[in-house]
């Protein structure tokens, strides 16, 4: 373990460059996650934040032209060698998206397929015992214990994403990643769901993107800022926000705030 | 601003709104006129639609009228047809059992479903999920191109391939010999009749599907990869069965054309109305069969004959009867399942 | 001097009426832009050119007929009699007395009919060009206005040829041919959406009952051979045989000297005109009850194409077709020891021979007539010889 410089770091990410064909995405990329914490990656849309985001599961993988140099690890290991399996770093790091992707199935289903499919046939208690479990991690539980048959699409947006989130959490990852998770709800939505990540960062390490401020300010343990493809701050909240360093982190938190 | 320039203003955007006003008020009239425009065509189209079922019924009314439900349950159109042929203008034959045809169109379309399902998802998956994006291009426009041949095509490419295909390979003298009694084992059959219609159809299955799977959301393949899914997985889980209202009407679609295919099937098929055994074992599908449409084709020529006419006209209305049927089931099929996905 | 002058004169007069007939030697006769070789020297009689007819007449579609006792000539076609007796100024045109200006001689111990007169009888236009003394008739190549032929698929390719051939020569003539089987012709005819209809069997006296304005003009017989494919062995069959074979009496090739193995009966569609003769010449002529029937397991075919086609590609099958679709693909074994061929369809000795008729309403007029004319002219029959029928007229 060359780079592992601390037991509570969970991801490194060590001189990350990335492309999407000719244009760079991201610059020289350096920053480490600790475990059992909510990391927020901020700054203005297009500076690469998301980017980074998908490059911690690989999911810039689906994308045409996308390539990068440099590596991350996860638990001290490469996620971008060529023989990683990343059906295998997926499981680990689960990853809810900026608008909510119910299956078109019921919730019952939405939940089941990524617990039959990553654990093969759960028995029936079992696997009702999985999602009850996690539903209530996602205190979605008592909003649709009774119709668990019904279609997930019939669900509000806040609920669908709370479902997003207990199905990610269904099969046990080390780390979750959230891209704006709360951008395509309303407040009340978005309080429910910042006290759940609050909750959650106990069992699970979390990396939120959000351009959201007072969120970070709220959820966040430590902050990353992005401009331009880089990372131009990096600091715990209280020191980020109370005394940025740069003149850049200075004026957006400030226009931001104000 | 000085008074003057604000009066003038002032009738500047007065003249503006007027002006607005009409442009909306034309812009109302010109939809209306669309609308009705096309109310009206949609509804001359149900009318005729209307006039063609009621046409073919009164032509076809004499036979259900004299055979009733035999009609369908009764077989021997290929002799029925000849005996009225024959028959002397005072005794005519109105005689007709159609169960032979019947099982031909459903057993030919059943087969051809049966090879054609599998076969046309599977393509509409390489060509959406699994091929480079240069050869997507290249597969649609092939598939495209398979959908828009004449039937006449296929029938002539199954006659002279299918055809001695089936007979080098599946049938031996013996075999000829053994049922030459009953009907001549020479390839033209049902199996001949269910190759060139699953190749006929497929292209069909194959075409909506792309688009249906096309149309999935790139959200759910995300979510599913994200939640350790293989791409596999994520086609035969979550991608599929949500095109699956798509792949349904490109189904029923493929059965439609199936059902109404005459040109090719009356070429491949053997033309002559038997009901293949079961019992036969293998040349169940040997056995040579007539569809409803093929038989309306083929038998077309003895038309002059009034109740030939009418037992012709017969077969249509069943032919349309099917088909609506498969048309309201479709709809019944679709709702359902966007039902069930909660998408109503 | 004055005796002198007038022996002169005289010799000039007896010149110039030499140099008349003898300028009448040089005249030519285009029928339809072709010379028409001529045994006998036209010769011109008060401005009118008389003619031996008989070749003229023919390159018509017409049949002369000469009585010897009247010393009437008699010029047929489908829709004009011209008589015509020598010496006689009098005519008749489909019955009606017409008169000549100058009338038919005996010249030379040969029949010299007015070219103008008969030519234009018949329907033709005739003109006389000065400058390279030359008769044309215009028949053929003056047609115009639309002919739509429907019917038997026997017939089909003696239209399609004639008609091909007539509208090349015509601008303004439009023929459609389509099939569609014998009994389709005889309706279309008889309800007036076909001008002509092929019919490639005799009509039954129940179809003329039930069409009495309907008319049958014969235009060329045609055999129906038996077909089997290249390789079988059975190179002859007897109509026994045959009977029992259609009928499902016999159903392996062995019992008729062939190989083990089955026999594929293949026939054509009810409607079949080939179909229908087969029937009559063939099965009824061995049940005289006429009920037999063809076996039901026997493939049916909606052309003569098809059923050529069917048998071609299937070793053991067995088919009839009519000598026009003949061709290598197929074997035709000898019936009764006479094999199929043109000759023994004209001399009777095969024994599956029926005529194609071509039907009108009412008899054959007008654009009609002029196109079954063609047919029966010597390069209508020239047509119907090279596409394998029996023509009527052979010309040796």
């Amino acid at each position: 373990m060359v780079y592992s410089n601390s037991g509570s770091i969970i991801i490194s990410v060590k001189e990350l460059n990335a492309w999407y064909g000719e244009k760079k995405a991201l610059s020289n990329i350096n920053i480490d996650i600790k475990k059992n914490s909510i990391t927020a990656f901020i700054g203005p849309s297009g500076c690469g934040k998301t980017t980074l985001l998908r490059c911690l599961n690989r999911m810039n993988d689906l994308v045409d032209g996308f390539r990068l140099t440099g590596d991350i690890l996860l638990d001290g290991e490469s996620i971008l060698s060529k023989n990683r399996d990343v059906i295998e770093l997926r499981r680990k790091v689960g990853m809810v998206f900026q608008q909510p992707n119910p299956f078109p199935k019921t919730i019952f289903e939405n939940m089941a397929l990524p617990v039959k499919e990553n654990f093969g046939n759960v028995r029936r208690e079992k696997l009702e015992e999985i999602i009850e479990t996690n539903l209530k991690a996602a205190s979605l539980y008592e909003e649709v214990e009774d119709r668990l048959d019904s279609s997930a699409l019939r669900l509000s947006g806040g609920q669908q994403q709370r479902l997003c989130i207990a199905r990610a959490l269904t099969i046990n990852p080390e780390v979750i990643l959230f891209d704006e998770p709360c951008s395509a709800l309303d407040p009340i939505s978005t309080m429910k769901i910042e006290d759940m990540l609050m909750e959650l960062k106990q069992k699970y390490t979390i990396v939120i993107v959000t351009h959201n401020l007072h969120q970070a300010s709220r959820i966040a343990d430590e902050v990353a800022m992005f401009y331009e493809g880089q990372i131009v701050e990096q600091a715990s909240t209280d020191v980020f926000f109370s005394n940025p360093k740069t003149q850049l982190a200075q004026d957006y938190i400030s226009s931001k705030f104000s | 601003m000085d008074s003057l320039e604000l009066s003038t203003s002032l009738s500047v955007d007065k003249a503006e709104k007027k002006n607005q006003s009409i442009r909306v008020r034309l812009g109302r009239l010109r939809d209306s006129v669309c609308e009705s425009g096309i109310f009206v065509l949609t509804a001359s189209s149900a009318i005729i639609i209307v006039f063609i079922f009621i046409f073919i019924l009164i032509k076809s009314w004499n036979i259900f009228a004299v055979n009733g439900i035999n009609f369908v349950l009764k077989s021997g159109f290929d002799q029925q047809i000849i005996e009225a042929y024959h028959a002397p203008a005072d005794k005519p034959v109105w005689h007709f059992g159609a169960l032979g045809l019947l099982l031909g169109s459903g057993l030919t379309t059943v087969g051809a479903l049966l090879l054609a399902i599998p076969l046309g998802i599977g393509t509409a998956i390489v060509i959406t999920e699994l091929s480079p994006r240069w050869m997507k291009g290249l597969l649609q426009s092939f598939i495209r191109l398979l959908a828009s041949i004449p039937s006449v095509i296929y029938g002539l490419v199954a006659l002279l391939v299918v055809v001695p295909f089936i007979q080098d390979n599946f049938i031996t003298s013996e075999l000829q010999l053994q049922y030459i009694k009953q009907f001549q084992l020479t390839g033209n059959s049902l199996l001949a009749g269910i190759a060139v219609l699953s190749i006929m159809i497929t292209p069909v299955i194959v075409a909506l599907s792309v688009d249906a799977i096309n149309a999935v959301p790139h959200r759910y393949k995300e979510a599913s990869l994200a939640l350790g899914l293989s791409h596999w997985r994520t086609i035969v889980k979550v991608i599929v069965p949500s095109a699956k209202s798509g792949i349904t009407a490109g189904i029923i679609l493929g059965t439609g054309r199936a059902i109404g295919e005459a040109l090719a099937l009356s070429m491949v098929s053997g033309g002559i109305g038997n009901i293949p055994n079961p019992a036969d074992g293998g040349v169940f599908f040997l056995t040579p069969i007539l569809t409803l449409a093929s038989a309306i084709i083929n038998k077309s020529e003895s038309m002059s004959v009034p109740s030939i006419n009418a037992a012709l006209f017969a077969c249509g209305v069943l032919l349309l009867v099917t088909c609506t049927t498969l048309s309201l089931f479709t709809k019944i099929v679709e709702r359902s399942i966007r039902r069930r996905e909660g998408l109503e | 001097m004055v005796k002198k002058m007038l022996t002169i004169i005289m010799i000039a007069v007896m010149a110039l009426s030499l140099i008349t007939s003898v300028s009448a030697a040089s005249i030519t006769v285009k029928v339809d832009g072709k010379t028409i070789a001529l045994d006998v020297a036209p010769v011109i009689e008060s401005g009118r050119t008389l003619v031996p007819i008989r070749a003229i007449a023919e390159a018509l579609g017409a049949d002369v007929q000469w009585d010897d006792a009247t010393k009437t000539a008699t010029v047929t076609t489908v829709d004009k009699e011209v008589s015509v007796t020598v010496n006689k100024s009098s005519a008749s045109v489909n019955g009606e007395a017409k008169t000549l200006d100058v009338a038919a001689k005996i010249i030379g111990g040969r029949t010299m009919l007015p070219l103008r007169f008969v030519g234009e009888a018949l329907g033709a236009k005739v003109d006389y060009i000065d400058a390279t003394k030359t008769v044309t008739v215009d028949y053929f190549t003056d047609m115009s206005g639309t002919i739509k032929i429907t019917g038997s698929t026997s017939v089909q390719p003696i239209f399609q040829s004639a008609a091909d051939k007539l509208m090349a020569m015509n601008k303004g003539l439009s023929v459609t041919v389509a099939g569609g089987g014998s009994s389709v012709g005889l309706k279309d005819v008889a309800s007036g959406s076909s001008n002509i209809g092929g019919y490639s069997t005799e009509l039954s006296s129940s179809d003329r009952t039930t069409y009495p304005d309907v008319v049958d003009t014969k235009i060329a017989m045609d055999g129906i051979a038996i077909i089997t494919h290249p390789s079988n062995p059975v190179s002859n069959l007897t109509k026994q045989q045959i009977f029992d074979i259609y009928t499902g009496k016999i159903t392996n090739w062995k019992d008729v000297g062939g190989e083990d193995a089955a026999i594929f009966v293949q026939q054509r569609e009810a409607t079949s005109g080939t179909n229908k003769a087969f029937k009559e010449l063939l099965l009824d002529s061995i049940d005289k009850t006429k009920k037999a029937t063809v076996v039901s397991t026997a493939t049916p075919h909606a052309s003569s194409g098809l059923i050529l086609q069917a048998v071609a590609s299937n070793k053991n099958a067995i088919g009839y077709e009519s000598f026009g679709y003949l061709n290598s693909t197929v074997k035709t074994p000898t019936i009764e020891g006479v094999s199929a061929t043109k000759a023994n369809a004209l001399s009777g000795k095969f024994p599956i021979v029926r005529p194609l008729n071509v039907l009108t309403k009412g008899s054959p007029s007008g654009l009609n007539a002029r196109f079954i004319n063609y047919i029966l002219s010597p390069e209508g029959q020239k047509i119907v010889n090279d596409l394998g029928y029996v023509p009527l007229k052979i010309k040796e």
